[in-house]
């Protein structure tokens, strides 16, 4: 009887599954993503291997945060920078506090003058208008967390933003080019993610944002959904970074920018 | 990915009107039939994998790319309704076992797990609601993929057997084991009690 109970219930999850969920359908908004997917190319076995990770669809979309980090890092080819960085800081620990103090300045200096970007040494030491895809409802922003270091290697052009990895901080990145959102083994941002603010050197943190689709994203992206995040709680307070403590937060935990410098050191 | 997508061997297939239908018709256009007909099944039947709507989503998504890039090589072993059910089961199996769900996922379902209380306020909630489908998504993966393939895509044992490359036995084992979990999860001997069954 017992048995013949749950029998009859399970037999009928079918029914309960409709039932919990009557608007889960594969709707046309699915097929169309399905269609896009298919116009991306296959990515090369090759690409599969180095660990990019790509194969995995964005289940997790992908937010890239550029941010004007020049104050903390130098602007240049990934590794080399963070090399003389590393020097520097090692002359400026030898020779005390003061001489940090006058370091950063002329680190901020040289950064500015370099990208060309005189703002930067103007710049809050809290940042604000980092922008991103923010194409997925606000909860789900509020719950990004940090995945992956990278640093730009030229300029915004046509949407394309070259960018070399310098630390990936969580597993394998998700998306997988067939997406038209991140273009594996080739170095490349694809997609309208970021707008107009990145320039070589500059360092960008991905975010990993739970359960947006990428089908999502490109839609929205396409209409010009750019969302900007604040230093404070801009877009579902997802993202917090504070230079004064070294930190990126957000709702699922903080990042120690500091981490920055070790990453640019011992880049994989 | 490294996903195997090849439909496992399940024995002679069934005639299948259905394949020489599509056999007929251009490969786009038989993928869109077979995003009408078997789309919302490829949908639930991911959830039962993932407990995620969007990450569901995403696989059914990514389940039609493939059937549609190995159209050319599926040869008619098994019913279309089993090769796309075995190619929905090899890409949640593979996101399973991703780094990236372990690390990243997990990490998310631990955090709403302890938000929402341990299995057994999960199980007092299934009972709430008075709904088998609800602890049946409590289950461990195993039990859950087993249930779901059984009572949901309606596979005999043999057939999920073949699909996840176990013993016909090791599936009957496995029901048995997750009825078990069921029937200690929701409490159907107190709910007879109650109700008088």
């Amino acid at each position: 009887m017992n048995r013949d109970y749950m029998e009859e219930q399970l037999g009928s999850l079918p029914q309960q599954a409709r039932r919990e969920h009557p608007d889960w359908k594969f709707s046309e908004r699915l097929r169309q993503g399905v269609r896009d997917r298919l116009q991306a190319p296959e990515p090369k076995p090759q690409q599969r291997r180095v660990g990019w990770g790509l194969g995995t669809a964005a289940a997790a979309a992908v937010v890239l945060l550029a941010l004007a980090l020049g104050n903390l890092v130098p602007s240049g080819p990934v590794g080399s920078g963070g090399v003389k960085l590393q020097a520097e800081r090692q002359a400026e620990r030898s020779a005390g506090p003061q001489a940090v103090e006058d370091k950063t300045d002329d680190l901020k200096m040289a950064q500015a003058e370099s990208t060309g970007r005189n703002s930067i040494a103007a710049a809050p030491r809290t940042l604000e208008a980092t922008k991103a895809t923010g194409v997925f409802p606000a909860d789900r922003a509020a719950q990004a967390s940090v995945a992956g270091l990278f640093r730009v290697n030229g300029d915004l052009n046509g949407g394309r933003v070259p960018v070399e990895a310098v630390r990936l901080f969580r597993g394998q990145l998700p998306g997988d080019g067939k997406q038209a959102w991140w273009k594996p083994g080739e170095g490349e941002l694809v997609g309208s993610v970021l707008e107009g603010s990145v320039r070589s050197g500059d360092l960008l943190i991905l975010f990993l944002v739970p359960a947006a689709t990428g089908s999502d994203l490109r839609g929205l992206a396409g209409e010009g959904g750019i969302a900007t995040y604040t230093s404070a709680e801009g877009a579902g307070g997802a993202l917090r970074v504070d230079l004064e403590k070294n930190t990126a937060t957000s709702a699922q935990g903080s990042f120690d920018l500091r981490q920055l410098e070790a990453a640019l050191v011992n880049k994989p | 990915m490294s996903s195997s997508v090849e439909p496992a061997s399940l024995g002679p297939a069934p005639a299948d009107s259905e394949l020489s239908r599509l056999s007929r018709i251009s490969r786009e256009e038989a993928l869109e039939k077979l995003m009408v007909t078997y789309g919302d099944r490829v949908l639930h039947l991911a959830y039962f994998y993932l407990k995620d709507r969007q990450l569901a989503e995403d696989v059914a998504q990514e389940v039609f790319v493939r059937v549609f890039r190995t159209w050319d090589r599926f040869r008619g072993d098994c019913s279309v309704s089993t090769w796309i059910c075995t190619i929905t089961t090899n890409l949640c199996r593979d996101r399973l076992r991703s780094p990236w769900w372990k690390r990243i996922v997990l990490g998310w379902d631990f955090r709403e797990n302890c938000e929402s209380g341990d299995a057994e306020a999960e199980a007092l909630e299934a009972i709430k609601r008075q709904s088998v489908y609800q602890a049946v998504l409590t289950l461990p993966v195993q039990y859950r993929e087993v249930i779901a393939l059984f009572y949901y895509q309606g596979m005999t044992a043999g057939e999920i057997g073949a699909l996840l490359k176990e013993s016909q036995g090791t599936i009957k084992s496995r029901l048995h084991r997750a009825r078990a979990l069921l029937k200690d999860r929701i409490g159907f001997e107190a709910r007879e009690e109650v109700e008088g069954l």
